[in-house]
C-alpha cells in the first residue's frame, strides 16, 4: 500500500470530466438508487447507492455521497462514504475527509491525512 | 413592444435547452453507455439517456432523453421522453411525448402533449389534477 501523499483535493468536476470522450453521470445528492449499475464512462455520486456499481472509467464518491455497493472501475476517488469492497484497475485515493469500511484492491492506494480506512488493502500487478 | 416580447421568448427557449443539457449538483443524469436496473428514488430533476429498468420514483422532474431505452413504473412530477418506453407513466403534473418518444403501456396524467411522430400505444388516464395530486401525495 502506498501512503497518505498529499495532493490536491480533487473536486467531482476536476475528477470526473469527459475524458476518453465518455460523458460524465452523476447522481445527485437526494436521489438512492438501489440495483445495479454498468456502464463505460464516469461517474461521479453525490447520493446514495446500493447493491453492484461496474464501470470502465472512473468513479467519484462526493463529500456527501454514500455507497453501499460493490465498486469495480479504473480509478476510485472517495470524498465521502463508502461500505463495502471495492476494485480499481489503476488507483483509489481517499481524501482527507473520505470513508472507506471494506476490502480495497487496486494498482496503487493514496489514503491520505485525515481519511478513514477500514478493512484489507491488496496491490494488483 | 413586439421586439421586446420576441426577444424574451428566445431567451427563455434558450434557458430551457440549455437547463435540459447541463448538470448542476441537484439533477441525476444517467448518460448514455450505462445500463441501470433496480429502483430510483428520491428529490430532485433525474435525466436518464441510457438502458434502465426497475422501479423509478421521484420528486421533480423527469427527462427520459433519445437514446434512452427504460422499462417499468415511472413516478414524477413532469415527465419529458424522448426514448423508448415500455411499462407505466404516473405524473402528478403533464406529460409530454417528443417526436423521438416511443411508448408502450400505461399513462397516467392530468395533461398529456404528443408532437407529431411520438408514438404512443396503450392506456391513457387522465384523471382531475387534483385526483392526480392526491393520489401522488397518498403514494408517497
Amino acid at each position: 500500500m502506498t501512503a497518505a501523499k498529499q495532493t490536491p483535493s480533487g473536486s467531482p468536476s476536476e475528477t470526473s470530466g469527459r475524458e476518453d470522450g465518455q460523458p460524465r453521470a452523476v447522481i445527485s445528492r437526494d436521489i438512492c438508487i438501489e440495483g445495479e449499475l454498468e456502464g463505460r464512462g464516469n461517474l461521479v455520486i453525490e447520493g446514495r447507492v446500493k447493491g453492484r456499481l461496474q464501470t470502465a472509467g472512473d468513479v467519484c464518491i462526493a463529500v456527501s455521497g454514500n455507497v453501499e455497493a460493490v465498486i469495480a472501475a479504473r480509478n476510485i476517488t472517495i470524498q465521502g462514504r463508502v461500505n463495502a469492497n471495492i476494485e480499481a484497475r489503476e488507483t483509489v485515493t481517499i481524501e482527507p475527509q473520505g470513508i472507506l469500511i471494506g476490502d480495497c484492491r487496486a494498482r496503487s492506494i493514496q489514503i491520505h491525512e485525515g481519511a478513514r480506512f477500514e478493512g484489507r488493502s491488496e496491490i494488483l500487478k | 413592444m413586439l421586439k421586446w416580447r420576441k426577444k424574451n421568448v428566445s431567451k427563455n427557449t434558450k434557458q430551457t435547452e440549455a437547463d435540459r443539457r447541463s448538470t448542476p449538483a441537484d439533477r441525476t443524469v444517467m448518460s448514455p453507455g450505462w445500463q441501470v436496473k433496480g429502483r430510483i428514488y428520491g428529490k430532485g430533476r433525474v435525466i436518464i439517456q441510457c438502458a434502465y429498468e426497475g422501479e423509478l420514483e421521484i420528486q421533480g422532474p423527469l427527462i427520459i432523453d433519445s437514446p434512452a431505452m427504460v422499462k417499468g413504473f415511472f413516478r414524477a412530477e413532469d415527465i419529458r421522453v424522448g426514448g423508448c418506453l415500455e411499462g407505466r407513466l404516473e405524473s402528478s403534473r403533464g406529460v409530454h411525448l417528443e417526436e423521438t418518444a416511443r411508448v408502450d403501456g400505461q399513462v397516467q396524467t392530468p395533461r398529456l402533449h404528443m408532437e407529431s411522430g411520438a408514438q404512443l400505444n396503450g392506456e391513457v388516464a387522465m384523471p382531475a389534477r387534483d385526483a392526480s395530486v392526491k393520489g401522488w401525495e397518498q403514494g408517497k
